[in-house]
């Protein structure tokens, strides 16, 4: 499913299916289905054409963890059979099962995040609880921060046009990112704010327009149903 | 609809007034071209007459401003017009196309059809084919039409634009110009245009406005204002370098293409021999591959396939000097003379070597009395030189710059048109990336033109170099 599907379903629809993802990655406690719903989340994320960046680190972090669970797995084992080959066996069996299983949960709620933006969540609390402005006002945040990141990058390249080496230990050597790098996002936020104003983007502003249930809603909830009831019965 | 009487601006801390005795009339549904060089208040004057001195300035207003009757003189008045900004990328709000325009939609007061409101906002800059769109991934063009059309869809009475045309080609300028024209004649929109490009104004506007040290010099028709000599025709007089034999090649471009995440592909197949002393004006529409190409050459970037092999035998970081577009993103140091000797110093120059060199350089744009000021306190115009001398000071052979004239006044255009003839007098292959055709008449030796990655046109001006 590309980004532009995903979005047709319903924020709080989508917001299920992922709950149901997550209860079922938690509870599930063969290895094949794991192992399925670990495959079709890192599918799905690939079809969504999200950055590897994003998840590759997750994964190689729990894969050099690996070593570390496994070892605690086997002393569990080891503690539960007292014979080596079965401790390993069972420990290294669990091992997989609990990365993959984390694994999952943290798969999910990457995807959910990506095809969810900041406002579509806070459209899902009521609107007493927190206002529409908070929601504009927290992506705006959030958006402030890739902005900044790429304007970081961009100023480095520049220096390093002008021959700038950085050296970790000088922090002197920082100042030529540093400074252009503050006055950009003053003048950037400072910009940001009068542009809210003009946009007339402030409190008592409406939030999003309301949706409604639409055929593929309705087979993402019955999907999510049956997704959570499986393991239950 | 704006009146204004003896209005005046004191910047913070400032002595002396960046506005001074401002009195003028504006009416329903003019098309105000504001012009002047940089600094000269045309931008303060705007915020005024918008309504956002409050918001957007800090400082004391005195005389008085009314708008739409009301005196605005002390509280401002936001909401009482739109803004359009140079950069796009700090205007907008929303995830998607649709749901930026919609944002505009559901803030505007009173009754209206919103989805006929959406769908009009949309069409008027030829996005609706494009609705579904993710902000992030449009190029500065399209984010600068979507910008214009969700400050359309708040329907204000008056919208100000200050110099929305920076990032834009061609084509885009066109539309927005036409656009705005077409609004203000159907719906009375009052239109404040902050623009450099006269000869483009003079045929909008209905009322221009000249600026200078904080006062209006000029305020009638536009067939009242004789334009200045243009670039082109001051450069006919200077004359060009006379044409010569070809000299040697100081970069060869061979077979490259480049796209970026392995996917879009920005360029293909691009091969190109730049020889010294040449003035080559890498021109084409927006997302062409103009910047790509520049940081290819640099070393920024390395080609997918093909290769691009220096004359020299310093590496091409060192042989080739590219100056970006917005100064502000490089100044850090404490005085013009230390920003300008960064690179030769960072190329281990010894330091003699380094001052005679920074020196040489500064006194070449024209900056060598402002050695010891703060870099930021100078002007625009004088911040884009102090980036170029930055450059410059350093060992290159070949001197990239990326939209050199964005944001140049008049007198600022003359200068750096000056310094690149100087330039390459001195043997130095100039390689630059611009939208502004003029500039590329006035000083280009040759001109390339880009088109979806692909080199479509390579054009020797007359007179040129090669």
């Amino acid at each position: 499913m590309s980004g532009a599907q995903w979005t047709k379903l319903h924020p709080a629809v989508r917001a299920t299916l992922f709950l149901t993802v997550c209860l079922r990655a938690a509870l599930e406690r063969e290895l094949l289905p794991q192992l399925l719903l670990f495959c079709g989340l890192l599918l799905l994320l690939l079809a969504r054409g999200t950055p590897a960046a994003h998840y590759r680190i997750l994964l190689w972090a729990h894969l050099l963890g690996l070593p570390g669970t496994l070892l605690l797995f086997v002393a569990v084992g080891y503690e539960r059979a007292h014979s080596c080959s079965e401790a390993l066996a069972w420990g290294l069996f669990e091992a997989i099962k609990y990365t993959l299983r984390l694994e999952s949960v943290l798969l999910a709620n990457l995807l959910f995040i990506s095809i969810t933006s900041t406002r579509e969540i806070f459209s899902l609390f009521p609107r007493r609880w927190v206002p529409a402005s908070v929601g504009i006002l927290l992506s705006t945040a959030v958006r402030f921060v890739p902005l900044s990141l790429a304007e970081a990058r961009r100023i480095y390249d520049i220096q390093r046009c002008r021959g700038l080496r950085l050296r970790p230990w000088a922090p002197r050597s920082w100042l030529p990112i540093i400074v252009p790098l503050f006055v950009s996002q003053m003048c950037r936020a400072h910009d940001m704010s009068v542009m809210l104003v003009v946009r007339r983007i402030g409190l008592g502003t409406e939030g999003l327009p309301a949706r409604r249930l639409g055929p593929a809603d309705l087979f993402a909830l019955a999907l999510a149903l049956a997704l959570g009831i499986q393991p239950l019965l | 609809m704006i009146r204004t009487e003896q209005l005046t601006f004191h910047a913070a801390g400032a002595e002396a007034p960046l506005l001074q005795d401002i009195s003028l009339r504006i009416g329903a549904g003019e098309r105000v071209g504001i012009f002047g060089p940089s600094g000269s208040g045309k931008t303060t004057l705007a915020l005024h007459l918008a309504g956002l001195h409050k918001v957007a300035l800090l400082g004391r207003t005195s005389g008085r401003l009314w708008l739409n009757d009301r005196d605005c003189t002390r509280e401002g008045c936001e909401g009482f017009a739109g803004v359009v900004l140079q950069n796009p990328e700090i205007q907008l709000f929303g995830e998607t196309v649709e749901e930026e325009v919609s944002l505009s939609l559901q803030n505007r007061i009173g009754d209206f059809d919103r989805k006929h409101e959406l769908d009009r906002c949309l069409k008027l800059f030829e996005l609706e084919t494009m609705s579904e769109r993710r902000v992030a991934t449009l190029s500065l063009g399209w984010k600068q039409r979507l910008s214009v059309a969700s400050m359309l869809a708040l329907d204000p009475k008056v919208l100000l634009l200050d110099e929305p045309t920076s990032y834009l080609d061609e084509p885009t300028i066109d539309l927005l110009f036409n656009v705005l024209a077409a609004q203000s004649r159907t719906k009375g929109l009052t239109v404040l245009l902050i623009e450099h490009d006269l000869s483009r104004l003079m045929t909008w506007a209905s009322r221009l406005l000249g600026m200078r040290q904080g006062r209006i010099v000029f305020d009638d028709l536009p067939s009242a204002y004789s334009l200045p000599p243009r670039l082109v025709e001051a450069a006919d007089t200077v004359g060009r370098s006379p044409p010569g034999r070809r000299r040697e090649p100081v970069i060869l471009i061979q077979q490259v293409s480049f796209g970026y995440g392995g996917r879009r592909t920005a360029l293909e197949n691009v091969s190109l021999s730049v020889a010294a002393g040449e003035i080559i004006a890498v021109v084409g529409p927006n997302g062409a591959g103009k910047t790509t190409l520049l940081n290819l050459v640099k070393g920024l970037i390395e080609p997918d396939q093909g290769r691009i092999v220096g004359a020299s035998s310093s590496p091409r970081m060192d042989a080739v000097g590219l100056v970006f577009q917005n100064p502000e993103s490089q100044l850090f140091a404490h005085s013009v003379f230390e920003e300008c000797s960064f690179l030769p110093r960072n190329q281990y120059l010894s330091p003699d070597n380094v001052a005679t060199r920074t020196r040489r350089v500064l006194a070449q744009v024209g900056l060598q009395c402002h050695a010891e000021r703060f870099p930021f306190s100078l002007s625009y115009g004088e911040k884009r030189r102090l980036t170029l001398a930055s450059t410059l000071s350093g060992r290159s052979l070949l001197l990239c710059l990326d939209e050199p004239t964005v944001g140049l006044d008049g007198d600022c255009l003359q200068q750096m048109a000056e310094v690149l003839r100087q330039v390459s007098a001195q043997g130095t292959a100039v390689l630059m990336a611009t939208h502004d055709s003029d500039f590329v008449k006035a000083v280009a030796t040759r001109v390339i033109k880009l088109c979806a990655g692909r080199i479509t046109d390579d054009t020797e001006m007359r007179g040129g170099a090669g």
